[in-house]
C-alpha cells in the first residue's frame, strides 16, 4: 500500500526508527529521542542483562554501564554501530561483552572465596525451595519466578541463546552472529534449553505445564 | 535432527513456509516434540517483560544529556577531519608545480626576449648582417679596374665624385696633385745612412749611442 509523502512523514514522526532517532540525538543532540531509544528496548536489554546475571542490582549496573558505553561511541564516533547495522543488536553486543566481563570477575572472587565446592553439589540441590522463592523481590507471580530460577540453572551456552531469542527478541541467525556460532549450533542449544527446562518444571509440583499448554 | 531443528524454526515463525510443519507433524516423534518444546515455549513467553529501575534510567539520561552538552553541534560535526588532509598530497602538489613551472617559464621567457638582453639575433639582425656579408663579398670578387682606365676616366670626367664637393676636400685633392711631382722616391736605390739626411734646425735624427 503506497502513502502519500505527507503521510509518510507523519508515520516516520511519530514512530521514528533507531537510525532516525541515533541521527536526531548525535547531530541534533536531542535527549528526547535518546530517551525514546532507551525505553523503546529496556525490556530486551534488561531483561537479557537480569537473566545473565541473575541479580537485579547487578543488572541494572550493568544496564547502565552499557548505555553509557553506547553514548560514549556513538559521541566518538558512530562507525561502530554503523558497521553493526541494527542499533539493538549492537547494544545487546556492548550488554554482552558488559555481562560476560562481569561474570568473569564474578569467578575469579568465587574461586578465591568459596569455602563449597559448587561442583560438589548436584543440579537439584542449586533448584530454589519455597524459602528462596518467597524471598525474591520481583513484579511476577511466585511461578514465574520459579521459571526465572529454572532459566537461572541452564548451562550457560543454552541460557544465553534463550535469554537472546525470548527477552531480546533475535532471530536465530542474528544469535548466531552474536554468539560467534553457526545458526544450527544455536538452534541446537535452544532445543536443549527447552527441554531442560520442561524437565525441571516437570520434575517439580509448582507448576502444571498442562494447565498452561497453548 | 535436522527435522527438528525445522520444528523449532517453525515453533518460532522463523521457517520458510508453512507447509513443510504440516509435513513434518505427520511424524509421531515430531509431533510430541513439537508439543513439548511448545509448552515451554508458552510459558516463557508469558514471561512478565523486566524493566530496569527509573533511578537508572535517569542517570543514563542524566549522562547522555550531559555528553550532549559537552559536545555542541557545531564541534561535533567539526569533529570530521577536513577533506584536504584525505586527499593524496599529488592533488595539491602537482597543480602547484604546474603553476610554478608556468611562472617560470613565462619569466624567462620574457627576460631573454627583450633586445637589451637577447643573446640570439633576431631575424632582422640576421637579414642585415647577411646583406653586409654579401655586399662585402661582392666588392672583394668586383675586378679591379687598370690605372689607365682610371686615369682616362679621370681625363674625362671630374675626379672627385659628385657628391664630395666640399671645400677641405678640393683643398686636398689640389695638394695631392701639387705633391705628386715632388715624389721622386726610388723604391729600388741602395740605403745611405741616416746621418746623411738633412736636418736643418731642427735636430734630427740621432744615433741612439751618441749623448746629448
Amino acid at each position: 500500500m503506497a502513502f502519500p509523502q505527507g503521510v509518510k512523514d507523519r508515520i516516520s514522526i511519530a514512530n521514528p526508527s533507531d537510525e532516525e532517532l541515533v541521527s536526531a540525538y548525535v547531530d541534533q543532540g536531542d535527549e528526547r529521542a535518546f530517551r525514546m531509544l532507551v525505553e523503546r528496548h529496556q525490556e530486551r536489554v534488561f531483561g537479557f542483562l537480569l537473566g545473565m546475571v541473575r541479580d537485579r542490582t547487578v543488572a541494572n549496573d550493568l544496564f547502565q554501564e552499557t548505555y553509557i558505553r553506547v553514548i560514549s561511541a556513538l559521541q566518538r564516533q558512530r562507525a561502530s554501530y554503523a558497521q553493526q547495522g541494527r542499533f539493538l543488536g549492537w547494544v545487546l553486543r556492548i550488554a554482552r561483552n558488559a555481562a560476560l566481563d562481569h561474570l568473569r570477575t564474578r569467578k575469579r572472587w568465587q574461586d578465591v572465596s568459596a569455602t563449597v565446592d559448587e561442583s560438589e553439589t548436584s543440579f537439584w540441590d542449586r533448584l530454589p525451595d519455597n524459602e528462596l522463592s518467597s524471598d525474591v523481590v520481583l513484579h511476577n507471580s511466585e511461578q514465574e519466578s520459579f521459571l526465572r530460577e529454572c532459566i537461572n540453572d541452564l548451562p550457560p551456552e543454552q541460557r544465553e541463546v534463550l535469554l537472546l531469542r525470548h527477552e531480546a527478541e533475535l532471530t536465530f541467525r542474528e544469535i548466531a552472529e552474536l554468539t560467534d556460532c553457526s545458526i544450527n549450533t544455536a538452534l541446537g542449544r535452544m532445543r536443549y534449553a527447552l527441554h531442560n527446562l520442561r524437565h525441571i518444571i516437570a520434575s517439580s509440583d509448582k507448576v502444571e505445564l498442562s494447565e498452561f499448554g497453548p | 535432527m535436522e527435522e527438528k531443528r525445522n520444528i523449532l524454526l517453525h515453533l518460532y515463525g522463523e521457517a520458510d513456509s508453512a507447509s513443510d510443519l504440516r509435513s513434518l507433524l505427520k511424524d509421531k516423534e515430531l509431533q510430541r516434540e513439537h508439543q513439548a518444546l511448545s509448552e515451554v515455549k508458552f510459558r516463557l513467553d508469558h514471561l512478565d517483560p523486566s524493566r530496569p529501575d527509573s533511578n537508572t534510567l535517569d542517570r543514563i539520561m542524566a549522562h547522555a544529556g550531559k555528553a550532549a552538552a559537552s559536545t555542541a553541534v557545531g564541534d561535533r560535526r567539526g569533529d570530521r577531519p577536513p577533506l584536504w588532509r584525505t586527499r593524496p598530497i599529488r592533488r595539491v602538489l602537482i597543480p602547484a608545480m604546474s603553476i610554478a613551472a608556468a611562472i617560470v617559464i613565462a619569466v624567462g621567457f620574457g627576460y631573454f626576449s627583450s633586445p637589451t638582453t637577447s643573446v640570439n639575433p633576431t631575424n632582422e639582425q640576421i637579414t642585415a648582417e647577411n646583406r653586409a656579408a654579401e655586399v662585402e663579398s661582392l666588392l672583394r670578387a668586383r675586378p679591379v679596374a687598370p690605372d689607365h682606365t682610371i686615369q682616362s676616366a679621370a681625363g674625362t670626367i671630374d675626379p672627385l665624385l659628385v657628391w664630395d664637393y666640399a671645400q677641405s676636400l678640393r683643398e686636398l685633392s689640389r695638394r695631392i696633385e701639387t705633391m705628386r711631382p715632388l715624389d721622386d722616391l726610388d723604391w729600388g736605390a741602395r740605403s745611405i745612412p741616416l746621418e746623411t739626411l738633412p736636418g736643418g734646425t731642427i735636430p734630427g735624427i740621432l744615433q741612439a749611442s751618441s749623448q746629448r
